[in-house]
This record gives structure tokens, C-alpha cells and sequence, in this order.
């Protein structure tokens, strides 16, 4: 049975020409043989539709030639910016390095025997200890919290929405650096504080939509002092690239930025495309 | 450095194959969400800036359109709606009554696409469609001017397919509705109510999304 508000949302449906299920499709035709109202309100659709579409053009708003000269000159800003830090965040990858090594046969034959050596020593290390996500390391704490996010098994501290109430309750907690509120566009769910080798960080939870971002966040000062560790390649990759994305499957994506002395950590799953666009570029 | 050089070279060669060609498109829908030339035009400049930041991100082969759009979308959101106190302002449950006094279950298609719309002229289609709420514009424009899918809607406002077709039904509804209304205003004579049958009427009562 289909009711009087289902009917009508499969009317613009069919008027799209969008695939309807064969119950969908029965019920409407039934009502398009049974009912005048029906057969005029889909006359309607089509009608407004048709009036929209044969006007596409005309509604069409026309791009003023001073907008595509500032988009250019954005792009033009963006390319100098990227040449004048030398490395940039597409330059120099983990594979452009390898291939570049073992272009040359010799050091490739070195490579090959040395990286042998290396296999064998590592896997009888792991034999004795399995491998454990690093209590102190930045990225692999931020992956492990986000899951329990998602787990539920995470406790947001102090739910709040207000970023005053938030960074009051980090100090109450001993948080002695000012925790960054990144723009995004999520709203902010609460914050909860995790002690990393006797440093308080702090961690934020964000909803976008049905998604959860997580951030953590340490004072970059402890970073340096090796107090709170982050992945070697992640940190050379903020210091030379401003930030650094990773993508790990069925985990999240990882994204590692420093804005204002502190280091960020965030993850969420969704694609790196689309957690990218929830970042204002004030924040980058 | 010269590899450097050609990388960003190429990088924007691809940038502006791919993604410049939806400008018009993105400033249309920016000027109908913003309502503001300028505003729509600062928009668009954010979304190519964070777009070709992020450009090595986006994934070759798949839709760089909707790419772009989710990426305006949000600016706009954060841009703009948070810093709207006032709702829309649009009664289309007013604009549904008046709709429901101009019924008249006799009027074939043809007839009927005559009565409300061959007098309805292009600014007055466009001043119609400024004034739908934004939920209901924001479907109408990537369905019909933009020819996005009902999957490629439902993504782009987060939101099931079954709501995507109810706003765009109601959005339709209201549409025609204000342009019945601008036809009437010039001596356009427009059918009384009659004959309506009751028994398959559809209910006009706002679809669950």
C-alpha cells in the first residue's frame, strides 16, 4: 500500500525518468489510470520541469571575466607557493625514491642485499614481540581513539558545542597549551583529555553529518623534545609540506597538520577528498 | 627545480582540463544560494583554491562536478548559513494553499502547461526560483539546470534518495504555484476548483525525509 505522500514523491521520479522499483512503478501507474488527480499532478511535474529546463541557459548565471582573473591569480599563488618550498607535498614520495635508487643497478644490488638482512633481523624481532600501536606516537593513538569513537567505547569528557566552555575545562585539566579549534564544517561534539608521557593532549570530537571526525592534539614543543612521538615520515612530511595525508583501509583517513605551534591529528572515515573539503582553508 | 616546475605544470594543465569548465556552473548555483553576485563570486574563488590544494586527492576517473559542488557546499554552509539567523522566509504552505485553490482536475497536460506558464516569462521563472526555500532550490538547480542524478543529489545533501524525490516534488509544486499566481496577476483567467476527485488526491502534507 502505498500512501498518499510516497505517491507523490515518485511522481517528479518518473517525471526525471529515474528508476523506479516494480512496486513503486505498479502503484503509480495505478493511480495514473485510476485518478485524474493523479494524471494532472504529474502533468504538473513534467510541465515545471520542462518550463525550468528549456530556461537552463537563460538561468544560467554568466561568469564575470574579473572572477576567472582571480581564480587564476589563486592558482598562480598557490604554484609559487608550492616551487618555492622546493619539496612539495607531490614531489618527493616513497616511490619517486625507490625508483630513482634502483635506477642504478649497482646501488639497487646493494640495496637488495642490505634490504635482506633488514627482512630477516625485523621478522625474528617481531617473533619475540608482537607488534603494538605505540602508546605515545601521534598518529597511531589518534587511529586507535577514533575507533573507540566509533566503538563507543570512547568517553567524550565534556560534551559541549562551546569552544569558551572546552578550552576552561582543557586548563582545569592541566592542558598548558592553547588547543586549536580547527574551522570545519562539522559541529563540535565535546572534548576529553589523554595523558601522553606525562603531557596532557587534548582531543576533540566533531559530527559531520553521519561521520565523526576526531582530533588529537599535542604542543608541538613536545614533539620536538620527543616527549610525544609522531611518525618520523608523518613529521617531516608537516615540516616540509605544511601537512600530510594518509588513507589506511577499513581505519580512517589521517590527516597531520601544526597550526600555531600545535601539532594536529585528525581522522575520520571518510575518503581523503571529502574530508579535505570539510577543512576551511583558514585552517590550513 | 625544473621537475618541480613541470609536476605544477602539469598539475594545473590538469586542474584546468578538469576542473575549470564548471565555473558557470558553480558561480549559477553560488548566486542562487548566496543571492549576492559578489559573495557567490568569492565562493567559487575559495572552492578552485581548496580544490586545486587538494587536486593530488581527488580521485582520477570519478566526478570532478560533484567534487567541486560538495566542496561549495560546504564553504557556503559554513560561510553563510551559520551566519544567517533568520529562516527562509518563503511560505510555501500559503503558496501550497493557493495552489490547491487553482486545481482543477480536468485540465489536460498540454492545457494546463498553457494556462500557468506561456506568460510566465524568464525572470519571472528566475524570481520564482530565488524565492523557494533552500532546500527545495538547491534540488531543482542540480536536477534541472544541473542535470545531477537523484544518487548524485542524495550525496551532495546527505540525504536519502526517497528525500530527494519528495523535495523535488514539492519544489516543482511550488514552483508552479507562484507562477499560476504571476499569470492570475496578469488577467490570466485561471479555472475554477472543480470536479475534483478526493479518493486518490494525494495528501499536500509535508513528506517525511
Amino acid at each position: 500500500m502505498t500512501t498518499g505522500n510516497e505517491l507523490n514523491a515518485l511522481y517528479s521520479a518518473f517525471a526525471d525518468g529515474e528508476r523506479l522499483d516494480p512496486s513503486e512503478r505498479n502503484a503509480l501507474e495505478q493511480a495514473l489510470y485510476s485518478s485524474a488527480s493523479a494524471r494532472r499532478e504529474l502533468a504538473l511535474q513534467e510541465a515545471t520541469r520542462r518550463l525550468v529546463r528549456q530556461r537552463a541557459d537563460s538561468l544560467r548565471a554568466g561568469v564575470p571575466n574579473e572572477l576567472s582573473l582571480r581564480v587564476g591569480r589563486s592558482l598562480d599563488e598557490v604554484d609559487q607557493g608550492a616551487m618555492q618550498r622546493g619539496h612539495a607535498r607531490r614531489g618527493w614520495t616513497l616511490a619517486s625514491a625507490f625508483e630513482w635508487l634502483f635506477a642504478t643497478p649497482r646501488v639497487a644490488r646493494g640495496l637488495v642485499v642490505i634490504g635482506s638482512v633488514v627482512v630477516v633481523a625485523l621478522s625474528a624481532l617481531v617473533l619475540v614481540r608482537s607488534p603494538t600501536p605505540s602508546d605515545t606516537e601521534l598518529a597511531s593513538l589518534a587511529y586507535a581513539s577514533f575507533g573507540d569513537v566509533i566503538d563507543g567505547s570512547f568517553t567524550v569528557e565534556r560534551q559541549t558545542a562551546s569552544q569558551d566552555e572546552l578550552r576552561t575545562y582543557f586548563v582545569s585539566k592541566g592542558v598548558d597549551f592553547p588547543v586549536f579549534f580547527p574551522q570545519l564544517d562539522a559541529t563540535l561534539r565535546g572534548g576529553s583529555v589523554v595523558e601522553i608521557n606525562g603531557q596532557q593532549c587534548a582531543q576533540l570530537v566533531y559530527a559531520a553529518g553521519p561521520k565523526t571526525v576526531y582530533l588529537l592534539e599535542a604542543d608541538n614543543n613536545d614533539v620536538v623534545d620527543g616527549s610525544v612521538q609522531l611518525d618520523q615520515a608523518i613529521r617531516q612530511d608537516v615540516e616540509q609540506s605544511r601537512w600530510h595525508w594518509e588513507e589506511r583501509d577499513n581505519v580512517g583517513t589521517l590527516f597531520v597538520w601544526k597550526s600555531n605551534n600545535v601539532m594536529c591529528t585528525a581522522v575520520c572515515d571518510m575518503p581523503t577528498h571529502e574530508f579535505s573539503a570539510l577543512f576551511r582553508l583558514e585552517t590550513l | 627545480m625544473p621537475e618541480r616546475m613541470n609536476e605544477v605544470d602539469s598539475l594545473r594543465v590538469e586542474f584546468e582540463r578538469e576542473a575549470i569548465p564548471y565555473m558557470s556552473a558553480l558561480y549559477t548555483f553560488a548566486v542562487r544560494m548566496t543571492r549576492d553576485a559578489d559573495d557567490a563570486a568569492d565562493l567559487v574563488q575559495e572552492t578552485y583554491l581548496k580544490a586545486y590544494r587538494f587536486f593530488d586527492k581527488f580521485e582520477r576517473g570519478t566526478n570532478c562536478k560533484a567534487w567541486l559542488f560538495r566542496i561549495l557546499k560546504n564553504s557556503y554552509i559554513n560561510k553563510f548559513r551559520k551566519s544567517s539567523k533568520a529562516p527562509d522566509t518563503v511560505e510555501y504552505d500559503v503558496i501550497e494553499e493557493f495552489y490547491e485553490t487553482i486545481r482543477d482536475s480536468s485540465v489536460e497536460t498540454s492545457v494546463l502547461e498553457e494556462q500557468l506558464f506561456t506568460q510566465a516569462l524568464d525572470d519571472e521563472v528566475s524570481a520564482a526560483l530565488n524565492r523557494l526555500p533552500d532546500e527545495f532550490r538547491t534540488v531543482i538547480i542540480l536536477c534541472d539546470i544541473e542535470n545531477f542524478t537523484y544518487e548524485e543529489i542524495a550525496e551532495f545533501i546527505d540525504c536519502p534518495i526517497g528525500t530527494v524525490r519528495s523535495r523535488l516534488h514539492r519544489a516543482r509544486k511550488i514552483l508552479a504555484a507562484q507562477l499560476a499566481s504571476y499569470a492570475r496577476e496578469r488577467g490570466f483567467e485561471i479555472p475554477p476548483e472543480s470536479d475534483r476527485d478526493s479518493e486518490l488526491h494525494v495528501s499536500d502534507e509535508r513528506a517525511p525525509e
